[in-house]
C-alpha cells in the first residue's frame, strides 16, 4: 500500500469534498487498521477479513478486486460504517469510526441512541460516506426522484426541512441529470432497467457530496455499454477530486482506478 | 421529515393497512356504542331518581317517621342553599279497584302537591296533568262525565260531545299544543274512540266516564272523594314497544279504596285498619318500573291524619308532635348538594338536642337518627349496579379491542418484515434507530387515529339512529327486538353520545395502536443496516 500512487488534490477537489484543509488532504483520509470480521454460522466461525489494512488518500480512486465470496462487500461495509468489525479500527480523517475494541458489543445493542459511537456512526453515514450497493437497494414505493430525495430528508431535521426543501430538490434534480435520468424522475424502480437503477443508486450516493464514495460492483450487473457509461461518471467525479473506493471483479473497470488492490484470504495486497 | 414522508407513503401503498384501520374502526365504534347506551341508561336512571326525590333527602328510615318537620323546614328554608323543602309521608296500604275487582298492595305516599311540583319532577310524570294541565288535584273531587253540548248560535245548533269545564278548555289547549294520547285501550274503548274521531273530535285520553244516554250534558257527578295518583304500572301494562295498555275500562275519576294500617305513638300497629274511598285523579309515569308499579300518592295532611301521625294532645294535656317520613329538599342553583346534605345532617342532630322543643325520649331518638343524603347516595342501590355493569362491559370491550391491537401489531410486524430492505437503506444513509422506529410508531398512531376517528363517527351515527335501527330490525323479524320496553324502564333506547366518550375512544384507539406498533418499531430500530440489506 505504501507504493500507492499519489494524487494531488486540486482546488476543485477541495471544493467538492467540502473544503477541508489542504494539510488533511495530503495524509491518508480513510484508513482501515487491522480489521477482522468473522461471521458465526452456528458453531462454525467463518473469518472473512483477517487483520486487513487499507489506506486511501483524499481524492484517490481505489479499486478492490477479488474472488466472489472473498469479502469485498464486507470490507466496503466495514469501511462505510455499516458493519462493525470484531477487531481493528477504521479512521476517517483521523477520527475512529467504531468504538474501541473492548467496548464493542456486536449484536447486543438495541436502541443504542445515546451511545456516542452510534451517533457518530450515524453522522458519518449521513455526511461523509456515499454508498452504492451491489444490488441497488432502492425503495420500491418511491419514485426515482423521491428515492434520492428521501436521503436528503434523513439528513435534514423536520424543523429545517421546510427551508431546506427547495435547495434539496434542486440538488436532487441536478444529481439525477448528471447521471442522465432527468426523463425518469417519476418512474418507480421496477419500471427501470438495471443500468438505470444503478444510476439512481449512484445519484443517491452522491447527492450530498460525500467525502468518500463507496461503490460495490457498480457495473456488476450491467452490459459493457451501461458499464462504460457509469465508469464515465466515476471518472468525471474522480477528475473533480472525489475520493472513491470501488469494488469490482472486472479488470477493465479496475483499470480506471489510480490503484488496484486485491483481497485475498482476508487481506489486501497491491498488484 | 423522512419519517412522516415514509409513514404516509407506506399508509397509502400498503393495502393491508386498511384491514387494520377497519378492525380499529369496528372496535372503536363498538366500545363507543356500549359506553353510550349504558351511560345513557345510568343517566336516565339518575334523572328519574332525582325527579322523584329532589336534590337532598332528610330521612330516618323509620316507618314511624320523625317529629318537628315543620319547625325544621321553617329553619332551613332561611338558608341560602335551600330553595324549597317539603315533608313526605310513606306508608303501606291495600288498593282496590271495585269496578274491575283488582287489588294490590301499594306504598302510599303523602305529598303536598304544589310543593312537590317545585322540589322535584313529579309533575312531569303525571299523565293527565300533561294532557289537561292544571286539572290534577289531590283534593275532594267528582267524576267528569262526557256529555253532549249544544254548539253554535241561532238555528244552526249541533250536538258535540265534550267534557265539563275546566277539562274541556284544558283539553283544547293540550290539543293545540299537539299533546297526543299514546295509550292503548281495550277493544270497546278503541271503537268508541274511533267513533269520536269520525265526529271530528280528537280522542281524549281515558279521562272521563261515559254518560248513560247520549243526550246528557257534560257535567261533574257523584260524591266528592279526595284524589289519588296511582303508579302507571298498577293500572296499565307496559307493552314491549313501550306503550301502555290499560287494564279494562278505568277512566279518571273512578272510585278506588285504600286500606291503611295506622301506627300508634309507640310505633306499633294496633286497632282497626282504616278504609278510605279516593278518586283516581292521575297516573304517575316516572319510567322506573319499581316505582310505577308500587306507589300511589295522596294528600300529605290526609294521609297523616289517617295514619294518626298528625299533631295531637295526650290525656295529660301534653302535645304529641306531628310526624313525617322524609323531607325532600331542592337545593338552590349553584350550591353543592353534598355540602348541603352534610350541613343538614349536623344541623338536625343539634336540633334534636337543642332543648327548644319538648320532646320525649323516643321522639328525640327518631329525630336524632334523621340523616340527610343526596339523591345519588339514596339511590346508589339502583345506580351502582348499572355503573358496575358499565365498567364491566368496558373491560370486556377493552379485551375485545385487544384483538384489534394484536391485529395492528401483526400487520405492522409484517410490514416491517417487508420493509426490512428499506430500513437497511435508511440506516445506511444515516437514519437513527429511533428515527426508523418512529416511522412505525407513527404508522401505528396513524392507523389508530384514522380508525378511531372513523369508529367514533360510525358509533355516533349508530347511536343517533339506534332507535330507527331497532325499528328496522323488528320490521325484519320481531324477535330482533333487543330493547324490550316491558323489561327496561325507558320509552326509547338512550341514544345520547357524550362527546367526552367519543374523544376518549378516539384517544384510546391512538394509544392502543401506538402501543401495538412498538414491537414492530423495536424490531426495525434494532436492525443492523447490513443485516437488513441482506434480508431476503
Ligand atoms: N451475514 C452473514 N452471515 C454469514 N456469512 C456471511 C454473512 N455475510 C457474508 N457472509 C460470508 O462472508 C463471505 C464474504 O461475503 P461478501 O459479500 O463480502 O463477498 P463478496 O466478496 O462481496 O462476494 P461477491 O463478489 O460475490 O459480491 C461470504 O463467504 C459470505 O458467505
Ligand atoms: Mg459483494
Amino acid at each position: 500500500m505504501s507504493d500507492a500512487r499519489q494524487r494531488e488534490a486540486g482546488a476543485t477537489a477541495a471544493a467538492v469534498v467540502g473544503g477541508t484543509s489542504a494539510d488533511g488532504a495530503r495524509g491518508a483520509f480513510l484508513r482501515a487498521e487491522g480489521v477482522s470480521r468473522t461471521y458465526r454460522l452456528g458453531r462454525v466461525e467463518v473469518p472473512v477479513l483477517r487483520r486487513a489494512d487499507l489506506s486511501v488518500r483524499r481524492g484517490e480512486f481505489a479499486a478492490i478486486m477479488g474472488k466472489s465470496g472473498s469479502g469485498k462487500s464486507t470490507l466496503l461495509h466495514v469501511l462505510g460504517a455499516l458493519d462493525e468489525p470484531q477487531e481493528g479500527q477504521v479512521l476517517v480523517d483521523g477520527e475512529p469510526v467504531y468504538a474501541p475494541v473492548g467496548r464493542r458489543s456486536y449484536r447486543a445493542r438495541a436502541l443504542d441512541v445515546l451511545s456516542v459511537h452510534e451517533r457518530r456512526r450515524n453522522r458519518l453515514r449521513r455526511n461523509t460516506f456515499g454508498f452504492v450497493f451491489q444490488f441497488y437497494h432502492l425503495l420500491p414505493e418511491l419514485t426515482v426522484f423521491e428515492n434520492v430525495l428521501v436521503t436528503e430528508m434523513v439528513r435534514t431535521g423536520v424543523l429545517r426541512w421546510p427551508t431546506a426543501r427547495g435547495e434539496a430538490r434542486r440538488r436532487v434534480a441536478a444529481e439525477l441529470e448528471r447521471v442522465g435520468l432527468s426523463h425518469r424522475l417519476s418512474h418507480r424502480p421496477n419500471e427501470l432497467s438495471g443500468g438505470e437503477r444503478q444510476r439512481v443508486a449512484i445519484a443517491r450516493a452522491l447527492v450530498h457530496r460525500p467525502s468518500v464514495l463507496l461503490a460495490d460492483e457498480p457495473t456488476g450487473n450491467l452490459d459493457a455499454t451501461s458499464g462504460a457509461a457509469i465508469m464515465a461518471i466515476f471518472q468525471a467525479l474522480h477528475a473533480a477530486g472525489q475520493t472513491i473506493v470501488m469494488v469490482t471483479h472486472d479488470a477493465t473497470v479496475a483499470a480506471c482506478a489510480d490503484r488496484v488492490l486485491h483481497l485475498d484470504d482476508g487481506r489486501l495486497a497491491a498488484k | 421529515m423522512y419519517k412522516l414522508f415514509l409513514t404516509l407513503r407506506y399508509l397509502r401503498k400498503r393495502r393491508i393497512a386498511y384491514a387494520a384501520v377497519g378492525a380499529v374502526t369496528l372496535c372503536a365504534a363498538m366500545v363507543l356504542i356500549v359506553m353510550s347506551v349504558l351511560g345513557g341508561f345510568v343517566q336516565e336512571m339518575k334523572a328519574k331518581a332525582r325527579a322523584l326525590l329532589g336534590d337532598v333527602i332528610l330521612d330516618n328510615r323509620s316507618y314511624h317517621g320523625f317529629p318537628l318537620y315543620e319547625e325544621l323546614i321553617a329553619e332551613i328554608s332561611t338558608w341560602p342553599e335551600i330553595q324549597r323543602a317539603t315533608p313526605v309521608l310513606y306508608s303501606w296500604g291495600l288498593l282496590r279497584f271495585p269496578q274491575i275487582e283488582q287489588t294490590a298492595t301499594v306504598r302510599v305516599v303523602g305529598v303536598r302537591l304544589e310543593d312537590v311540583y317545585e322540589v322535584n319532577g313529579f309533575r312531569r310524570s303525571l299523565y293527565y296533568e300533561q294532557h289537561y294541565p292544571g286539572t290534577t288535584s289531590l283534593g275532594p273531587q267528582k267524576q267528569a262525565i262526557l256529555g253532549v253540548a249544544e254548539e253554535g248560535t241561532g238555528g244552526a245548533l249541533s250536538a258535540v260531545p265534550r267534557l265539563p269545564e275546566p277539562l274541556h278548555s284544558a283539553n283544547e289547549r293540550a290539543r293545540a299544543a299537539g299533546v297526543r294520547d299514546t295509550d292503548e285501550y281495550d277493544r270497546e274503548w278503541t271503537s268508541f274512540r274511533k267513533s269520536l274521531e269520525k265526529d271530528g273530535i280528537t280522542p281524549y285520553p281515558g279521562v272521563f266516564a261515559l254518560p248513560d244516554g247520549m243526550d246528557d250534558s257534560p257535567r261533574w257527578e257523584g260524591e266528592e272523594h279526595p284524589g289519588l295518583v296511582i303508579g302507571r304500572d298498577i293500572v296499565g301494562v307496559r307493552q314491549p314497544e313501550g306503550r301502555y295498555r290499560r287494564l279494562g275500562f278505568y277512566p279518571r275519576g273512578y272510585v278506588v279504596t285504600l286500606t291503611l294500617l295506622p301506627t300508634t305513638e309507640a310505633g306499633d300497629i294496633s286497632g282497626q285498619p282504616i278504609k278510605r274511598a279516593f278518586r283516581y285523579a292521575d297516573d304517575s309515569r316516572t319510567g322506573v318500573h319499581d316505582i310505577d308499579s308500587n306507589y300511589v300518592y295522596c294528600e300529605f295532611a290526609l294521609l297523616q291524619r289517617l295514619l294518626q301521625m298528625d299533631e295531637a294532645q295526650r290525656e295529660d294535656g301534653s302535645r304529641v308532635p306531628g310526624r313525617c317520613s322524609q323531607i325532600q329538599i331542592k337545593i338552590a342553583p349553584g350550591h353543592d348538594p353534598a355540602k348541603a346534605a352534610e350541613r343538614l345532617s349536623k344541623f338536625v342532630a343539634d336540633f334534636a338536642y337543642s332543648g327548644r322543643f319538648a320532646l320525649n325520649i323516643s321522639e328525640r331518638e327518631l329525630l336524632r337518627r334523621t340523616r340527610a343524603e343526596t339523591w345519588e347516595q339514596s339511590q346508589r342501590h339502583v345506580i351502582a349496579p348499572i355503573e358496575k355493569e358499565r365498567v364491566l362491559m368496558q373491560i370486556v370491550m377493552g379485551i375485545i379491542s385487544l384483538v384489534a391491537v394484536l391485529l395492528v401489531l401483526c400487520i405492522l410486524y409484517m410490514i416491517v418484515l417487508q420493509k426490512t430492505r428499506d430500513v437497511g437503506v435508511l440506516k445506511s444513509v444515516g437514519a437513527s434507530s429511533t428515527g426508523v422506529g418512529a416511522i412505525f410508531v407513527m404508522y401505528g398512531a396513524a392507523v389508530g387515529a384514522v380508525g378511531g376517528l372513523l369508529g367514533a363517527a360510525l358509533g355516533w351515527t349508530f347511536m343517533v339512529n339506534i332507535n330507527e335501527i331497532q325499528e328496522f330490525l323488528i320490521s325484519i323479524h320481531p324477535g330482533m327486538r333487543v330493547w324490550d320496553f316491558s323489561v327496561y324502564a325507558f320509552d326509547r333506547i338512550p341514544s345520547r353520545v357524550e362527546p367526552v366518550d367519543a374523544v376518549g375512544v378516539f384517544v384510546a384507539s391512538i394509544l392502543a395502536c401506538t402501543g401495538g406498533s412498538f414491537a414492530a418499531a423495536w424490531r426495525a430500530a434494532r436492525m443492523e443496516p447490513v443485516e437488513a440489506l441482506r434480508y431476503e
